[in-house]
């Protein structure tokens, strides 16, 4: 019963972590792409990487809060272009391609010694550097616990009620701008394009700008999300990197694509999955069957394995709906 | 060993004696006479109750009240310089000389702490060689440290060997380079054949190809290490496994999958799922370190400066790859092949086994992909859990590059990623070289998006 | 290589072959997707059950939720069990795991078994797992964390756990942005600098005045190349390949190492140091086949390892390198490796940061013994005179230190495995010797002397 009681709170500390709520930001730009327009963009990541650079990196330097997060949407939203520009002409997997090399181009650009000086190389950008801007904004007093049911967080400082809040209160704006841009004729526009691209050509609509624009939105999306994630962690060019792009598809398949709770439901289901199994294992299988080592790993198993069932038997995921699917050809 | 250190020790001293002696015989350096002169002792620690504070010695070992002051000299060539008189002056007139022995080393014991003042004496120099940099400048020597006191010099000795190194050239860098991603190229081309044969005769951009990579090496590893068998008879088994796990997953999962009529993109996130779970499997069944599939290390020889197994890899690469070549112009199922790839309606309504011919292509592609892993263990001393993610990039980099769906586009895509990526080291940091593939894959995409040998409708 | 290990490697591919079979007969409508994996765990649980006697080790000492951390020790682990870090993971969880069986066996702590909640830190590729289980140690209310040994993923947690106020206590964070970092945090792996300093002197002073580095790129490659190439420079020599600001550092992901071999020795160095990790067991055949003698090598803490099975004979011969504090003795790795295959663990190969582990799970139990509770305030306050830092008694294991406690004795001085010496101020070890070793004809190395960093 103990046990029981332990995982439920920690599912719902997870549920509501920073990093959850960041991660489902990012999703809904994933969503954005894949789900509603149908463009398969595997490097979401890597948008996710020049939003966080961006914010960092300008605090560091001494621009301030507002300015780092401008330039990190801005960023984000020129390297969609850069990217789409000369892909979404073509088919569908060279984006995919070009994306996912893209994105790793800027992982390994970010690693790099030659630009250590702002971006800290492959060490990354150390929290405390940029995190003080942030936390200059909380309303909260600092240093203090506060607690709520069985949890209890610091107000201002690191995974904090503050942090939280922003980021739940960003996502649900996120959410709803979302739902009303795909309720408006734009929306039904590039729905029509997942659709029938030929179709809304010769309706006369620009697909091609459509696209563009579609790339963009989502990417600045994944830019917000890259922000938020590390306002509770470091600038790590391998942190966000092709295994995140993966497992913010997992999140995505898993709610349900093309819908706007979706990536919302899938990033907390991963979440609470990820840990359920870890700890139902480590509980009842004994160390001679399966160490403390390969406890985690088989936990990744299951999930390589459970994202490759879900893909074949519910592609719509939860919340889908498998007339409107994003899998076309 | 404990004896080969003895041995050094007494070599080393003995040196050191026959320098100190020689020095004090010739009386060449005044310092030398004005010391307290300790006595041209070789015991490693001063005993009890001398006063000496600072001694030339054989060698020395570091304890909290000892400090020892080491360096050596050498010449342009890397030789050392014997010989040549080291003095150590301290604060209260302590001092002591040394002379470099046969290596170049000399060696001071110091069990007082503080700044001293360390001089070559430039006259004890042989002819040719000057020092670089001033010949007397101040060290501190704290107790428990070592202290090095180089001395960077300029010239050659008389009769002093050039030493018998790799050659060093610009252009022997070059070469190397070149051969270097000749080898990657071909050991890609093994992997990217079958990546872009799958991508050409189903449509799919399997992202659990580079796992297939790591899984020949990892078999490889299990059977030729782990288990002791005879190297050529791993290989064979490995590379016969890995193509039934081709033909295994056809017949289990792309197969059935292609009769539910699952999207391509669908697909393509289920190959992104088995490759996660396929790192997880090697991970949870063979660590995370780097396995050998051989313990021996050879010396690099011949032309290209390769290891002879470097050149069996390449040999092997190329005959499989021109069998590969000949299966596909010139036998029945070689042409049917293509014709799938063409045009996959056309090749059925003529009566072409589709599903027969791709499930043959998922097996001689894994196999491939299997003997690429093993062949790629053998040459860079290893393969672990994530060898076949780093290098899927390369493979995907290879095929658009030669062309998405066509078999010499990607040996020739191959070839061209394997020598960017090694030549561009030469430019380029150590991490950067990847990078550069991608860019050259993204530039490609623009100017000539069907890729070298791609044909123009499969774009749009 | 052990028989039982050869087994369960056998059973293990077998397995693996058995459950790619399965997975795949999932995709035809009629298979079940939780049988696969139900099946092959049990087929698992049976023919390991065959291998060893039922013994529950690890299972002893695993946390039930719940417990109160103030009077039970509950120790969260946070160690690489998964990623390209996890091949340190066995040493660490080995050392923690027998230092918990240590305590426990001496009475526990304040004469309550000591327990643990392990959990993966993972690698800076996969952040969530961090932060996943990060958090949920946190939730737990662990009284310390023993963890990250990335300094990159520790830098990634450290703003949440500080926040926290609980004790993490690192066994491998080398990174000198580390010193100091938050009054929660703790280390008894050296700073690099300190390492990096004996390094450098002792390259220069064997008479070498060109060297070549092979750095990887990693906060822990970047951090101690910086300070070894301080100290070869500070001594008159020169680093002519892989300086710092020349860019020339390897991927942490590269897998073939040809081209950076060419250039390092194109360089024409007197010496060789390599700042690496596992990645060193596919350097050294590249240089060896390129004509480079091993014998003017210089290693580092994170590869000053065995390899004796990994190399030939004599290839490693007359290679030195540097570590923190001492090697741990034979007798110590002996202890680990049999604790760890108690757990379940296989064959250990590298017992990099193995004794750091123990020690630091000794330090904090001793902190709460002293504090008379195991809170984390109370270890925080606690921890630095335990470990000797206002000097006072020295003793050499739990059992000792803690009755030493128990006597009274206000300041004692655990002196462990690690040889770290008291830890200062800012929370670093303090002793800063640095141990030389060199490699001797079977590829293993011998401790060599001491000397201050």
């Amino acid at each position: 019963m103990d046990f029981l009681v332990g995982l439920f709170t920690d599912f719902g500390q997870q549920i509501l972590s920073s990093v959850t709520a960041a991660f489902a930001i990012a999703a809904i730009g994933l969503n954005v792409h894949f789900g509603y327009t149908g463009l398969v963009n595997i490097g979401q990541a890597g948008f996710m990487l020049i939003g966080a650079y961006g914010l960092a990196i300008t605090v560091e330097v001494g621009g301030g809060f507002w300015l780092g997060v401008l330039i990190g949407l801005v960023g984000a939203a020129l390297f969609a272009l850069v990217l789409g520009l000369p892909t979404l002409k073509l088919r569908g997997d060279y984006l995919a391609i070009v994306t996912i090399a893209a994105s790793e181009i800027v992982r390994v650009i970010g690693d790099n010694q030659s630009l250590s000086q702002w971006t800290g190389g492959a060490a990354g950008i150390a929290g405390r550097v940029y995190q003080g801007a942030f936390t200059a904004l909380s309303p909260f007093p600092a240093n203090q616990q506060f607690q709520v049911g069985p949890y209890t967080y610091p107000l201002t400082e690191g995974d904090s009620w503050f942090l939280r809040i922003v980021c739940w209160v960003v996502l649900a704006i996120v959410a709803v701008i979302v739902l009303l841009l795909m309720r408006s004729p734009w929306g039904r526009a590039i729905r029509g394009i997942r659709e029938d691209e030929d179709a809304m050509r010769s309706l006369g609509k620009n697909v091609y700008l459509y696209k563009l624009q579609a790339l963009m939105l989502g990417g600045v999306i994944g830019a917000i999300g890259g922000m938020l994630y590390v306002l509770s962690a470091n600038v790590l060019a391998d942190s966000l990197g092709r295994t995140t792009t993966f497992l913010l598809y997992t999140c995505l398949l898993l709610g349900g694509a093309a819908t706007v709770f979706g990536p919302v439901l899938g990033s907390a289901l991963y979440f609470i999955v990820i840990i359920g199994l870890n700890d139902v294992v480590a509980q009842f299988v004994p160390p001679q069957i399966m160490n403390e080592q390969q406890i985690p790993q088989f936990g990744w198993i299951v999930v390589g394995v459970g994202l490759m069932l879900l893909v074949i038997f519910r592609p719509q995921g939860i919340l889908g709906n498998k007339k409107e699917l994003a899998f076309g050809d | 060993m404990r004896s080969l250190t003895t041995l050094r020790r007494v070599l080393l001293g003995s040196a050191t004696v026959a320098a100190v002696l020689a020095g004090a015989l010739a009386g060449a350096a005044p310092a030398t006479a004005a010391s307290p002169s300790p006595s041209p002792s070789v015991t490693a620690v001063p005993t009890a109750g001398t006063t000496t504070v600072v001694q030339a010695t054989a060698d020395c070992a570091v304890t909290p009240r000892i400090a020892c002051v080491r360096g050596a000299l050498r010449d342009d060539n890397g030789n050392g310089v014997k010989g040549v008189t080291i003095r150590l002056d301290g604060a209260s007139g302590a001092t002591a000389s040394a002379v470099s022995n046969a290596a170049g080393a000399f060696v001071f014991t110091v069990t007082k702490g503080g700044t001293y003042r360390i001089t070559l004496v430039t006259s004890t120099l042989p002819k040719g060689i000057k020092p670089l940099a001033a010949a007397s400048r101040p060290i501190p020597v704290t107790l428990g440290q070592l202290q090095p006191a180089a001395f960077a010099l300029k010239g050659t000795f008389k009769g002093s060997q050039t030493t018998s190194g790799p050659s060093t050239s610009e252009l022997h860098l070059v070469l190397d380079q070149i051969s270097g991603g000749l080898l990657l190229g071909l050991l890609l081309a093994l992997a990217s054949i079958g990546l872009s044969l799958i991508y050409g005769t189903t449509g799919l951009s399997n992202f659990a190809h580079g796992e297939q990579v790591t899984l020949g090496g990892l078999l490889a590893w299990l059977f030729a290490v782990v288990l002791g068998w005879n190297f050529l008879l791993a290989c064979v088994v490995t590379v016969l496994l890995c193509a039934a796990s081709g033909y295994l997953q056809d017949r289990f999962i792309w197969g059935p999958l292609r009769r539910r009529h699952l999207g391509l993109t669908q697909l393509m996130v289920v190959t992104i799922g088995l490759s996660l779970a396929l790192e997880y499997v090697f991970q949870y069944f063979a660590g995370a370190q780097v396995h050998p599939v051989t313990t021996s290390i050879q010396i690099n020889t011949g032309p290209l400066d390769l290891t002879p197994n470097a050149y069996l890899a390449m040999l092997i690469s190329i005959v499989v790859l021109v069998a590969v070549g000949l299966l596909l112009q010139r036998t029945r199922i070689g042409r049917a092949t293509r014709a799938v790839s063409d045009n996959r309606p056309l090749a059925a309504a003529s009566g072409i086994d589709v599903d027969r011919i791709i499930r043959l292509v998922w097996t001689v592609s894994m196999g491939l992909s299997g003997l690429a892993g093993i062949l790629y263990a053998l040459v860079y001393g290893g393969i672990n859990w994530s060898t076949g993610q780093a290098v899927l990039l390369l493979l995907f980099a290879a095929t658009t590059l030669g062309g998405l769906g066509t078999a010499f586009g990607a040996l020739i895509g191959s070839l061209i990623i394997g020598l960017v990526v090694q030549v561009s080291s030469l430019f380029l940091s150590g991490d950067m070289r990847y990078a550069t593939a991608l860019i050259i894959l993204i530039l490609v995409l623009l100017v000539r998006p069907q890729g070298i040998l791609g044909r123009r409708e499969r774009v749009g | 290589m052990p028989a039982h290990r050869r087994g369960r490697m056998l059973t293990a591919w077998a397995l693996g072959a058995a459950a790619a079979v399965t997975l795949a007969a999932c995709s035809t409508p009629s298979g079940g997707s939780s049988a696969s994996t139900s099946a092959s765990a049990s087929t698992s649980a049976s023919a390991s059950a065959a291998a060893t006697p039922a013994a529950t080790i690890a299972a002893a000492t695993q946390c039930a939720s719940g417990a109160d951390p103030k009077t039970q020790f509950k120790l969260g682990t946070f160690l690489p069990l998964t990623g390209s870090l996890a091949f340190l993971g066995p040493a660490a969880v080995g050392g923690a795991g027998l230092a918990l069986q240590d305590v426990n066996a001496a009475g526990g702590v304040n004469g309550k078994p000591a327990c643990s909640i392990p959990t993966d830190s993972s690698d800076a590729d996969n952040p969530t797992v961090g932060s996943t289980n990060v958090k949920k140690l946190l939730q737990a209310k662990v009284s310390a964390i023993l963890g990250a040994e990335s300094s990159s993923v520790s830098e990634a947690v450290l703003p949440t756990v500080a926040a926290t106020g609980t004790v993490m206590f690192s066994p491998a964070n080398t990174d000198d942005a580390l010193s100091g970092a938050s009054k929660w945090y703790f280390r008894d792996a050296p700073p690099n600098s300190v390492e990096g300093n004996a390094l450098g002197k002792q390259i220069v002073a064997d008479g070498n005045q060109k060297v070549g580095m092979l750095v990887f790129n990693d906060s822990y490659g970047t951090n101690l190349r910086d300070a070894t190439q301080k100290a070869i420079e500070a001594s008159g020599g020169a680093v002519v390949y892989g300086a710092k600001g020349k860019n020339q550092e390897f991927s942490s992901k590269e897998t073939n190492f040809s081209s950076q071999v060419s250039a390092v020795l194109a360089t024409k160095p007197d010496a060789i140091v390599i700042i690496a990790f596992d990645q060193t067991a596919q350097i050294v055949p590249a240089l060896v086949s390129a004509g480079w003698k091993m014998s003017k090598s210089y290693l580092v803490d994170g590869n000053l390892n065995d390899y004796t099975k990994t190399f030939p004979a004599n290839t490693m011969n007359g290679a030195q390198g540097t570590t923190q504090g001492v090697n741990p003795s034979a007798a110590f790795k002996q202890k680990v490796q049999a604790w760890y295959s108690k757990a379940g663990g296989s064959t250990i190969t590298s017992y990099s940061y193995s004794a750091e582990a123990y020690d630091a799970v000794v330090l904090m139990a001793l902190a709460a013994d002293r504090g008379g509770d195991s809170s984390s305030a109370t270890i925080q306050s606690n921890l630095l005179a335990v470990s000797g830092a206002n000097g006072g008694t020295v003793c050499k294991s739990y059992s000792a230190c803690s009755a030493l406690i128990k006597k009274g004795t206000k300041s004692i001085h655990y002196e462990g495995f690690a040889g770290i010496g008291p830890l200062n101020a800012k929370h670093d070890p303090s002793s800063g010797y640095i141990s030389v070793y060199q490699y001797v004809g079977n590829n293993d190395s011998k401790f060599v002397n001491s000397v201050r960093g």
